[in-house]
């Protein structure tokens, strides 16, 4: 269990050498810095995967959609702040983290839904059953496993988005499918 | 092996993992369009603004600190003499009103006479003695002299030299207690 805490820190503090596609990143955001409203429109389209599978992986499917959109309104009023452009896609991911958070501090009323919306609207049982196995993994793997498996993204793909290093993707991607595998019974 | 490669970059197959892939595709984001941006966008200013800004403000808080911790040591350095002065003028008239007190002067024309030493001397005596007999009575007089003399600060000054000034003396006493000590410990040997 300490193991995976420490290898979690790990993990989420190595950053990946700046490549092609993150110096591009980096000229989308300084183009949006400039009042571009269609660089903006750029930034979302590349980064809202991303964006939603972060806040999937910690609130409640209904809201995700809401969240995300407060997440790019959010890092629009604040991209003036981003040191390092480059760095964008962890950027976006900590204002979605923080977000989701705030989520919860919030005190909503909350009322039972009857069958009939329920069926309607939210997803079938087992993939509801699946994602909330994935939600009780530790933040590193959830974030991972969700990425990869819901929002369809290769390993590669997730490091480049989140800056972090592929190796830490690929340990986070293994150990976290190990686990989930555990809670839902399947053997390996 | 092959189910690596496909969790890592989707090469091969790994049916147990398509199998998740596929229950949890409803959850996957739907492409939506950009949340409205405010109608009129202005460019951000630059970061090298707020950074120089914070330097100046840095360099005014430094030099200001600097300002008033001079102004302040200069204020210290200047009450010393101060202090100095009254004790100096304090201390004439506390003798003066204790011989007053004890010994009335009659307001005639022999008070202009300066007075025998012998019987100066022999009240000075009188005096001492009942300042140390009676501790009490010896306080009040000292207040009492001191409040008609001194002003508050001035007070607060006096006793503040009268308490660096004991503070002094018992560390003198101590220093020479141990020289003497020390003298004694070398002549015994």
């Amino acid at each position: 269990m300490t193991g995976n805490i420490l290898l979690f820190t790990n993990a989420t503090t190595t950053a990946a050498p700046v490549s092609e596609k993150a110096t591009a990143q980096a000229q989308i955001v300084e183009r949006v810095c400039a009042g571009d409203k269609e660089a903006f429109g750029e930034l979302y389209k590349a980064f809202a995967p991303l964006v939603h599978g972060i806040i999937l992986a910690r609130v409640p499917y209904d809201e995700v959609d809401d969240l995300a959109q407060e997440v790019f309104l959010s890092a629009f009023k604040n991209l003036h702040t981003l040191r390092d452009q480059t760095a964008i896609g962890a950027w976006l991911s900590m204002i979605a983290r923080n977000r989701a958070v705030e989520f919860y501090r919030q005190t909503k009323p909350t009322e039972e839904l009857s069958e009939e919306i329920r069926e309607k609207d939210v997803p079938q049982t087992e993939a509801r059953e699946i994602l909330a196995a994935i939600r009780s993994l530790p933040d590193a793997y959830r974030e991972t496993l969700v990425l990869r498996l819901v929002e369809g993204m290769s390993g590669q793909e997730i490091a480049e988005r989140t800056n972090l290093t592929p190796e830490s993707v690929r340990v986070n991607l293994h150990r976290g499918m190990r686990l989930l595998r555990r809670k839902l019974g399947i053997e390996e | 092996m092959k189910k690596e490669d496909y969790l890592w970059d989707k090469t091969g197959s790994d049916p147990e993992i398509e199998r998740l892939e596929n229950a949890l595709a409803v959850f996957r984001y739907k492409e939506t369009a950009p949340p409205e941006l405010p109608a009129k966008v202005l460019p951000f200013t630059k970061k090298e603004n707020t950074r120089s800004f914070f330097r100046f403000a840095y360099a005014a808080a430094c030099v200001a600190f600097v300002a008033i911790a001079l102004g302040v040591w200069f204020q210290i350095s200047n009450k010393k003499p101060v202090v100095a002065e009254i004790r100096t003028e304090f201390a004439a008239p506390v003798i003066e009103n204790k011989i007053a007190d004890v010994v009335p002067v009659k307001d005639t024309e022999q008070s202009n006479v300066a007075a025998p030493k012998q019987f100066i001397n022999r009240k000075a005596v009188k005096i001492q003695k009942a300042v140390y007999k009676n501790n009490l009575a010896a306080r009040e007089i000292k207040v009492k002299s001191a409040t008609v003399a001194l002003s508050k600060e001035e007070k607060y000054a006096y006793d503040q030299l009268m308490l660096a000034l004991s503070i002094t003396s018992s560390k003198l006493k101590l220093v020479s207690d141990k020289i003497e000590g020390n003298t004694v410990n070398n002549d015994g040997r």
